[in-house]
């Protein structure tokens, strides 16, 4: 789909921000200050350089503040770099924000003129395509009424509409996939796949990782204002979500002007292989409602070990789910079991020991470990909560955990779904066997 | 540079006259005469300065609402123009956060507004002059060329102060006292027959006494602009423009991050 002719090009670019300490916007403040400015430069990007070629799809990932919306608003001539060149060639439609620049007191209809007018439509343009875009954001008899009687979902709707209505070379699009219902993302998502079929250059700055799985060629990390990574989205992904969470394990998530010095990529990414590939999460103090029980047996520790790294699974591959457990008092005839839900709240799996006819456990006072195993973990990708469980024969919970441990899911197959079903395909070859 | 802005103005024409419709339809839409407005306004002003002149005030001066009438209208276009388009930038910051298009849209639309404004009060000026006994002269020729010179004051002006408003708050402020002070060195209440010689000469260094004055010429005196005056005023305007357009490209690459 992709061919050689470079359309962005972005060289060495680095970009400050200043961030006022205290804003010295009047007169007096400039004559009293003058040569005191407050601020502290806030470094943005330094040094980027990358290419991307006609066609491409591209996504950018990062943890918030890392430099993926600065980037792109270079792209779009909205930022200037201090250092450095970005040449963009061909027509640029960025949605870097939906509805920017709508009108509150005009009608739906006079707002998708002036909103194409400014994504550099003409008039005449925007008649040829009024129906399709009217069409297309499902909003009857609603168009004619002015847009601040519209609900934020049908703000979206109309805003979207506009903006995919242009048939820009490239299009820049800044988080903005999660607009409206599910079936108008499922249409937007389908918008999209016919400009990138029409050999549109997409470039995603996205948190949803799952959906840059799906629908870009190359994934491009940002971290630190730098690039820290790019190529195959599987790779990427894999490489960011595993060092995302261990940062949030660790409490280092928090923002700082200051960027790490140590922020070359081996060694963290060795760090991450080196260690145990298991979460700890959670201390047994942290009571909340999300927990209940006699506590005759109490839930101290789970761990979840797989191939991939902290909290992150490879679907198809195999992961276990270890208990530590108290037991404060003897107990008969009890079980263990495991929940594993969507961030939704749909359940996905559940089951525990009596189910899976284990056997009776009676346990007498102590600490032990039961570990969950699966060989071959089937759900697709995404982020899942587990819920633990230790129950009385009469269902009575001795310790139940809801929510106890998140994990996320990777996939390199772009199978879709809720789980992969073991399977494989067989061809009956015609000519030998008939 | 100043070249290279103009073209990428004239590939965004579409939008700046989208910008150009909305800024008239919403100043007074909400009001019940809405568009009306756009004309009453021009007409209760006239009144007034009748009424007051010529009624209480007792000028000698023939037909003096109408000379000041004349003068208003040119003044009201540059004043409106320059304080609107003054503050257009950091008011419209949502739009220079998130999308590209070429700054200069934003102060050319608010100056393309008062012009329009202009047009619309000769609805006004035009019937006032024919009852005033005045007729139709090839001098009127000359509006179309004074509007250009003022316009191009105006947009030069607009495109300086609205780059510098978005680094110093204070012109906002600071600009209606030096318009009003402005307003009293422009011959618009008075005419410069008024003043001794040597200030006259000194009130035509300023450019918008060279517009005012091009004005009353046509439409008051029959008479063609002065030549000299008129060049003298063009010179200037064009290089406030590039000046202007200058000191914006060169203040525009930070606007998304200052606003």
């Amino acid at each position: 789909m992709t061919n050689n002719e470079t359309v962005i090009s972005v060289q060495n670019v680095s970009k400050n921000f200043r961030v006022h300490l205290e804003r010295n916007h009047t007169l007096k403040e400039r004559v009293l200050y003058a040569g005191r400015a407050k601020y502290r430069d806030f470094v943005a990007l330094s040094d980027v350089s990358l290419t991307i070629s006609k066609g491409e799809s591209v996504g950018l990932i990062g943890v918030n503040g890392s430099g993926k919306s600065t980037l792109l608003k270079l792209m779009s001539k909205i930022l200037y770099p201090d250092a450095g060149s970005v040449t963009v060639q061909g027509r640029v439609s960025s949605l870097l924000e939906l509805g920017a620049g709508f009108h509150p007191d005009f009608s739906g209809r006079e707002n998708i003129f002036m909103n194409g007018a400014l994504l550099g439509l003409s008039r005449k343009e925007i008649n040829t395509k009024l129906a399709e875009i009217i069409d297309f954001s499902e909003l009857g008899d609603f168009i004619d009424e002015p847009v601040r009687s519209y609900s934020s979902g049908m703000y979206m709707r109309l805003a979207f509409s506009v903006a995919v209505a242009v048939d820009p070379e490239i299009i820049l699009i800044d988080e903005i996939l999660a607009v409206g219902d599910a079936a108008f993302q499922a249409k937007c998502m389908n918008r999209l796949r016919e400009l990138r079929a029409r050999e549109t250059t997409i470039i995603i700055v996205t948190h949803d990782t799952a959906a840059v799985e799906r629908f870009c060629d190359r994934v491009i990390w940002m971290h630190d204002s730098q690039v820290k990574m790019e190529g195959k989205p599987i790779n990427c992904i894999q490489a960011y979500l595993a060092t995302v969470f261990k940062a949030s394990n660790d409490g280092s998530n928090k923002m700082s002007f200051e960027r790490s010095e140590i922020s070359a990529p081996s060694i963290e990414t060795k760090l991450i292989q080196e260690t145990t590939n298991q979460v700890h999460i959670k201390d047994f103090s942290e009571e909340s409602e999300l927990r209940w029980g006699t506590g005759d047996v109490v839930i101290e520790d789970i761990k979840v070990s797989s191939g991939s790294g902290s909290g992150l699974v490879q679907c198809g591959e195999p992961l276990a789910i270890t208990i530590r457990f108290c037991v404060k008092k003897a107990v008969k005839d009890i079980d263990f079991g495991i929940g594993i839900f969507t961030v939704d709240d749909m359940q996905c799996y559940g089951t525990n020991t009596r189910l899976d006819r284990f056997g009776e456990i009676t346990l007498n006072p102590g600490t032990d470990l039961i570990t969950f195993q699966s060989s071959n973990f089937c759900l697709l990708p995404g982020s899942y909560w587990i819920d633990v469980a230790c129950s009385a024969a009469d269902t009575q919970a001795h310790d139940y955990w809801r929510k106890a441990v998140q994990i996320q899911v990777y996939s390199d197959k772009n199978d879709v779904g809720i789980c992969r079903v073991p399977h494989e395909w067989i061809l009956r070859d015609s000519q030998h066997d008939l | 540079m100043v070249f290279g802005r103009i073209g990428e103005v004239w590939k965004y024409r579409e939008m700046l006259w989208s910008m150009i419709l909305s800024e008239l339809r919403t100043r007074y839409r909400g009001s019940v005469l809405g568009f009306l407005w756009t004309f009453i306004n021009p007409l209760l002003t006239l009144l007034v300065y009748t009424f007051i002149f010529s009624k209480i005030m007792k000028v000698t001066m023939p037909h003096y609402s109408l000379f000041m009438f004349i003068g208003l209208l040119a003044w009201n276009l540059f004043a409106t123009g320059v304080q609107a388009s003054a503050s257009v930038i950091v008011r419209q910051g949502s739009l220079v956060k998130k999308i590209y298009f070429p700054r200069e849209i934003l102060p050319l639309s608010v100056v393309g507004g008062s012009v329009i404004n202009y047009l619309f009060s000769l609805v006004i000026l035009v019937p006032f002059l024919l009852i005033s006994g005045y007729q139709p002269t090839i001098y009127w020729l000359f509006v179309p060329l004074i509007l250009l010179l003022e316009t191009i004051f105006t947009v030069g002006l607009s495109l300086m102060l609205s780059s510098l408003t978005v680094y110093l708050r204070d012109i906002e402020h600071m600009l209606g006292i030096f318009l009003m002070l402005w307003f009293y060195l422009t011959p618009v209440v008075y005419s410069t027959t008024m003043l001794s010689p040597n200030i006259a000469q000194l009130f035509k260094l300023n450019p918008m006494s060279d517009v005012v004055l091009s004005f009353q010429s046509a439409l008051y005196y029959n008479e063609s602009p002065h030549w000299k005056l008129f060049v003298y005023g063009l010179v200037i305007s064009i290089v406030v423009l590039i000046f202007g357009w200058w000191l914006f490209g060169l203040l525009n690459r930070r606007f998304a991050e200052e606003v």
